[in-house]
C-alpha cells in the first residue's frame, strides 16, 4: 500500500520557525510521500518561504507541494518556488512527477487551481476583461491539471490542488463564497485525468472528504479541517484503501 | 476542458460557458439543469431570436440531448413595472 501524507494551509510566517518540523520528524514511519496543498506562507514573502524551506527540508520522504493564493500575495511566487525547490521540495504548477515507493510508483499532478464556482452558481466569462480573465484563469488551471494527470503513466495518480474541485468539501463554508473557493472545472479535470484521489486545501471551514461526479475521492487537508499535522491516505492498485485522520477513524 | 464528459455538472458548465461566450447573445439569466438526456433550460430571454440562437448553441455544445425549454421572454424596458 502506498501511504500518502497530506497537509495544507500551514500558513507559516516569520514567527513560525521550528513550529512544524518536530511534527514531521518520524513521518517516514507513517508515509511514503508528503503532499502540501498550498498556502505554505502567510503572505508569500520570500522571508517566510525561507522558514517553510527550513521546516520541510531533509525529511526522509519526498515532499511535493503546490502554491496557494496566500503564496501569491507578495507578487513573489517565482522566488518562493525557487526557495522551496532549493530545499528539495518538488513544486508543481500544472506539472506532474512520478515517485518510486516501496509499494510501487505514485504519480502526483498538481496545480494551484482557482475559483469559478459550481453548478448552479458558476462565474461566466462575459463582460469586463477582468471577468473574462477570471474564468479563463480557472479554465487554464483545470486544463493544466488534466494535461499533467494524463502525462502520468502509473496507475496510482493523485491530483494536488489548493482550490477545491467539489462542493462536498466546502460544506461549512458560506455558500456565497463557493465560487471563490474552487471550481467544478477542476473536478472534470480530475475525472478525465483518471485520478485515484484528489487532495486540496483552502477551505478552512469546509469538510474533510467528498467525491467528484465521477467518483474520485476528494480530501480537504486544510490544517483547521484535519486538526493534525497531516493526514495519511493508503492507496493500492489505483484505489484509496484507507484514510487515517480525525474524521476517518 | 480538454475532452467531453457527460456528468450533469460538467454539461451544465459547458452550456453556461458557451452561452456566456457566444458573441452577440449576451444572455446571462439562463439556467441549465441536466436530467439524464434532457436539458431543462429556464430563465428570461430578450427575444425569440435569442431563444432560437440559444437552441443552436445547445445543439452545438450538446448534440443528442432533448431540450425542455422553460424560458420566458423579458418585457421590453418600457413595459417593466
Amino acid at each position: 500500500m502506498i501511504r500518502v501524507a497530506a497537509m495544507g494551509d500551514i500558513h507559516l510566517g516569520t514567527e513560525s520557525r521550528g513550529m512544524l518540523r518536530p511534527s514531521l520528524a518520524n513521518i517516514a514511519d507513517h508515509a511514503d510521500v508528503l503532499l502540501v496543498a498550498g498556502d505554505l506562507t502567510h503572505v508569500g514573502d520570500p522571508t517566510e518561504a525561507e522558514i517553510v524551506a527550513e521546516e520541510l527540508a531533509g525529511h526522509d520522504v519526498p515532499v511535493i507541494a503546490v502554491l496557494g493564493n496566500h503564496d501569491h500575495q507578495s507578487d513573489a511566487a517565482e522566488k518562493v518556488t525557487l526557495i522551496l525547490e532549493g530545499a528539495g521540495v518538488t513544486m508543481l504548477d500544472g506539472t506532474a512527477i512520478e515517485v518510486d515507493t516501496e509499494s510501487g510508483p505514485l504519480g502526483v499532478a498538481g496545480t494551484k487551481g482557482f475559483g469559478g464556482g459550481f453548478p448552479p452558481a458558476m462565474a461566466a466569462g462575459f463582460g469586463e476583461p477582468e471577468m473574462r480573465a477570471f474564468v479563463a484563469t480557472s479554465n487554464r488551471e483545470a486544463d493544466a491539471l488534466q494535461d499533467a494527470l494524463e502525462s502520468l503513466r502509473c496507475e496510482t495518480r493523485v491530483a494536488l490542488t489548493h482550490y477545491a474541485p467539489v462542493v462536498d468539501t466546502l460544506a461549512g463554508e458560506r455558500p456565497e463564497i463557493y465560487a471563490f473557493l474552487g471550481s467544478i472545472a477542476l473536478a472534470e479535470a480530475i475525472d478525465e485525468g483518471s485520478a485515484s484521489l484528489a487532495i486540496h486545501g483552502h477551505a478552512h471551514l469546509g469538510a474533510a472528504s467528498g467525491a467528484t461526479p465521477g467518483g474520485v475521492p476528494v480530501m480537504n487537508v486544510a490544517q483547521p479541517v484535519i486538526r493534525a499535522p497531516y493526514t495519511v491516505v493508503g492507496l493500492e492498485d489505483g484505489k484509496v484503501v484507507s484514510l487515517q485522520g480525525p474524521d476517518h477513524g | 476542458m480538454n475532452s467531453e464528459s457527460s456528468a450533469p455538472e460538467y454539461v451544465e458548465r459547458r452550456l453556461t460557458q458557451a452561452v456566456a461566450e457566444h458573441h452577440g447573445l449576451g444572455e446571462l439569466e439562463v439556467d441549465f439543469r441536466v436530467e439524464g438526456e434532457v436539458i431543462v433550460v429556464s430563465g428570461n430571454l430578450a427575444s425569440e431570436e435569442h431563444r432560437a440562437t440559444l437552441h443552436e448553441v445547445i445543439a452545438e455544445v450538446c448534440p443528442g440531448y432533448e431540450v425542455q425549454d422553460l424560458t420566458g421572454l423579458a418585457k421590453p424596458p418600457g413595459e417593466r413595472s
